[in-house]
């Protein structure tokens, strides 16, 4: 790159933004290896970040504490917050468009919804086992629980600010009710539909480690309990790393479908 | 004079609403003829109905009595016979220009191709041509107003509502929109229902000019003007005009 | 009596299920006047010249940690001018990561051991044997079906290692009810591998049992006995293989060196306390009644009866001899091994075994004493001089 084009770059500020992002990650990273080599902080309570870097290419091959590798539990952790998480999506978003639009679904589920939606999700563990068992459908039932809420919330809060002007447009061109739920309700809520699937998305990622205290043998929260069990904070350390660096990488995956989704640059006045 | 076809007529419309605090009635046995091909203007004070009358000639609001009938036919209920223009424009803002232009032709199951063409033809006529795959939110107040009659007119309307299209544009925009809409109307001659507050902008563009009351709107009485296109707003016929219509309103300040 | 703490209860809340560990009441004892010096004391035993606390982790339900309850109901603390404020637990790595609220714990080797290796805690002496770690299947499971006497030497154990493959069993990981089910496995020469095992507690485990889940599952004490009134059938347990799991008392390096004194005397009265449950059996199984209902552990006559029956617990005499006796300990061999010692390190090779430990771990904890000898020796000569060492 010639000196012309960095110069452009520094001009126009974003790469200055993207200097800023590396550099209080790598400082939070740097002041947490000094503490914890100087002495300050107990290397038994927190391991330095870099055993937790050598820890990582060390648990994609060895199974101990936990009996998995670090892949399997991914994976596993994985497969259980997704099964939950689109279960919600699929039922949780037209749940909520059809609540905003058709004031009688609005009167026949807001009371049954508002009673279920401040119990927390993991209150919910002790009946899960009664009807779902152990393993992946009740863990997910679980995740599905704490994304299901923000879906319902955020459609149904999208749909009923649809513009009326929007809905007076087409009712000039003789559109139906049910057509203008679905051609204009449904695209002028999206916005803030989204906005509630970035919520539930971080609610199915961090309420994993309580569905693994369910009934697991594998998954990220499993390695963590395990971690605890036999005095390997590294091993703890380590999950909650890999836990939050998954529900980043997500969150910047649903961020570029959004973007593809809502191309007009998500106002809808 | 040589006569002139009947698009509308509105007999004794009235609407009234019931209210937590007692009735409200918005609009009061409104009885007009509407020409065909004609621009006619109905004016008056903010806010005193005449939103409502055109809702209801719009077919989305239901009168609390009388009828209104086009071309001899009784009318009830919306009808996808008018076109309408809002002063809110209200373009869907994730569909494209063309996409919110084809919108009638769409809804009412009209092919692709055929109604495409339309389309194209009266984003032509706006004057935005190569803006077709830009979105809403790219467009100015003034562009966004001509999308809106663009698409008004691509539904191949009886007849055209134009509910204070202009109101939300500053001023240099707004004349400028008026010859814009004139220009287009003499292209495409079609019947145009176009309601203001503004005395100056009735003036301009109307063929007449039905002025209304305050709350309840009520027929107070209708202007002819004659005046050749396009008008000076400046020339005393049309200065006159003005002043005569200024005494007569019940100005709602 | 007893002080909860949040983290605690949230855990608590999460793995009990439906049977649940309960909170227990909260109401602090009133601070009493410091005893004079030459009253007489129940077993002699001199008390504090001032008033002290011990915060003591108490491990629900369980029979270690019910001479401390005896104890403090009888005033025996009390009387020696120490109070002692609870918090209570049901899981040993969890007591230990709140070493920082405590000085003296009770808890299973699995415990102790989390304490030595991730806390600075030190592990005082063995208190307890435990008894009553058993699987279950239900009556239509191949396993039973198939008979006990199968295997040599595990004249109780039912089926072979046909009808055990494959299994399912549900159990808390990592505890000392796994070392049951490995011992087993090892009875029919199976392997880990050779079945599935799913992480539950005891309670949440149970339950899942009942409603349908799992082959088999892996309970102790009155868990335990609520299966087998509920029909399900023992189909090996710690008294069949034989396993030898030891629970010990901790404290704290800042205990050890701050509350010395006090934590001496607890250490006295403690094992008398032990002593006194074994020669007054019935008066401990109500006791021991009470201190299920407070935590909210479900108990009834019979199931005390039962479990108080199979106590297993070192006298303190028996205590000295395990730390005067070495014994032969292949793995380490810088200095000898005492007996003390080898019971807790059961746990420890087991863990190593299944590769949840390390050899470096063994060696931790031997190099530095992580099981410490001292207490027990110094309350031993205190007993002796003062001819309270009456065994």
């Amino acid at each position: 790159m010639d000196k012309k084009t960095k110069k452009n770059k520094f001009a126009d500020g974003s790469t200055k933004y993207a200097l800023l992002s590396v550099l209080g990650i790598a400082g939070f990273f740097v002041i947490w290896q000094l503490l914890v080599v100087s002495g300050i902080i107990n290397s038994k309570y927190l391991a330095a970040p870099t055993d937790i870097i050598k820890l990582f290419f060390v648990k994609i091959a060895e199974t101990a504490p936990d009996g998995n590798t670090l892949q399997v539990n991914v994976f596993s952790s994985l497969r259980v917050s997704l099964l939950g998480l689109f279960t919600a999506l699929i039922l949780g978003i037209p749940l909520g468009w059809l609540m905003g639009w058709y004031r009688w679904v609005d009167r026949f589920v807001t009371p049954l919804f508002e009673i279920i939606r401040p119990i927390p999700p993991i209150s919910w563990i002790p009946l899960t086992i009664l009807w779902l068992g152990i393993g992946l459908k009740a863990q997910a039932f679980i995740i599905f629980f704490s994304a299901f809420i923000p879906c319902v919330i955020n459609s149904y809060t999208g749909i009923k600010q649809t513009s009326p002007v929007l809905i007076n447009v087409a009712k000039t061109f003789g559109a139906t009710n049910f057509t203008i739920f679905i051609k204009v309700g449904i695209p002028s809520s999206l916005p803030i539909t989204f906005a509630g699937i970035r919520v539930a998305l971080g609610n199915s990622w961090s309420t994993l480690v309580a569905a693994e205290m369910l009934a697991s043998s594998a998954g990220l929260g499993y390695m963590i309990l395990m971690g605890r069990a036999f005095a390997r904070p590294d091993i703890i350390v380590l999950g909650m790393l890999v836990i939050g660096v998954i529900g980043a990488i997500m969150t910047a995956l649903l961020e570029f479908a959004e973007k593809k989704i809502v191309k007009w640059g998500g106002r809808t006045r | 004079m040589a006569e002139k076809k009947i698009r509308l007529r509105l007999d004794k419309l009235t609407k009234i609403y019931h209210t937590p605090e007692g009735e409200f009635e918005a609009v009061h046995e409104v009885s007009l003829e509407v020409q065909d091909r004609e621009f006619l203007v109905l004016l008056g004070p903010g806010h005193c109905g005449k939103t409502v009358l055109l809702n209801m000639i719009a077919g989305l609001e239901a009168p609390s009595s009388g009828s209104f009938y086009l071309d001899e036919k009784e009318v009830r209920g919306s009808h996808g016979a008018v076109g309408m223009v809002f002063q809110k424009t209200g373009l869907m803002p994730w569909k494209t220009v063309m996409q919110n232009v084809e919108l009638g032709p769409k809804m009412a199951g009209e092919d692709k191709k055929t109604r495409r063409e339309r389309a194209k033809k009266y984003i032509d006529l706006v004057g935005l041509s190569g803006f077709e795959n830009s979105y809403p939110s790219q467009l100015s107040g003034g562009m966004k107003q001509r999308v809106g009659i663009a698409r008004a007119y691509t539904n191949n309307p009886e007849i055209l509502l134009m509910d204070e299209p202009f109101g939300a544009l500053d001023a240099q925009t707004r004349y400028a929109m008026e010859d814009e809409l004139i220009r287009i109307w003499e292209q495409e001659k079609r019947t145009i229902i176009f309601v203001t507050n503004n005395i100056e902008e009735a003036a301009y563009l109307g063929d007449r000019i039905v002025l209304f009351s305050e709350c309840p709107a009520r027929v107070k009485e209708i202007y002819e003007i004659d005046l050749p296109r396009p008008r000076n707003n400046v020339d005393p016929n049309f200065l006159h005009i003005r002043q005569v219509i200024a005494a007569n309103t019940d100005l709602a300040l | 009596m007893k002080k909860v703490l949040a983290f605690t209860l949230a855990m608590s809340l999460a793995m009990g299920g439906i049977a649940g560990c309960g909170e227990g009441s909260s109401s602090k004892k009133e601070t009493k006047a410091t005893a004079p010096k030459d009253s007489k004391t129940t077993w002699d035993i001199e008390p504090l010249d001032e008033r002290q606390t011990l915060d003591i982790a108490y491990f629900s339900g369980v029979m270690h940690s019910l001479p401390i309850y005896i104890a403090d109901e009888k005033g025996w603390f009390d009387e020696l001018n120490i109070d002692l404020e609870y918090s209570s637990f049901t899981s040993g790595p969890a007591m230990m990561e709140a070493n920082e609220s405590w000085d003296i714990a009770t808890t299973g080797s699995p415990g102790v051991l989390v304490g030595m290796l991730g806390y600075d805690v030190y592990c005082i002496g063995n208190c307890e044997y435990d008894a009553v770690l058993n699987l279950y299947t239900r009556e239509d499971s191949p396993i039973y079906k198939a008979g006990k006497g199968k295997v040599e030497g595990a004249e109780e154990l039912y089926g072979t290692a046909e009808e055990w493959a494959g299994t399912e069993w549900l159990l808390p990981v990592g505890t000392t009810t796994n070392i049951v089910l490995n011992s087993t496995l090892s009875l029919l020469g199976l392997e880990d591998k050779d079945i599935t095992m799913v992480n539950m507690d005891n309670s949440t485990g149970f339950t899942a049992f009942k409603a349908g889940e799992g082959d088999g599952v892996c309970l102790s004490l009155s868990v335990a006995l609520e299966a087998e009134k509920a029909g399900y059938k023992k189909v090996s347990g710690l008294d069949i293989t034989g396993d030898l799991i030891e629970c010990g008392i901790c404290a704290t390096a800042d205990a050890l060196e701050n509350k010395r004194d006090a934590v001496k005397k607890f250490y006295e009265v403690y094992y008398r306390a032990s002593e006194w449950i074994a020669d007054n059996m019935e008066e401990a199984e109500g006791y021991y009644l009470e201190t299920c209902e407070i935590e909210g552990i479900a108990c009834d006559e019979e199931t005390a009866k039962y479990i108080c029956e199979r106590r297993n617990s070192p006298t303190l005499d028996d205590v000295m001899e395990q730390l005067d006796t070495t014994v032969e300990y292949e793995p380490y061999t810088k200095r000898a091994v005492t007996k003390a010692e080898s019971d807790l390190l059961v746990t420890l090779d087991f863990f190593i075994n299944t590769g949840k430990y390390t050899d470096k771990d063994r060696e931790f904890v031997l190099d530095n004493n992580m099981f410490d000898p001292s207490i027990a020796q110094e309350v031993h000569k205190e007993m002796t001089e003062a001819g309270r060492w009456n065994y």
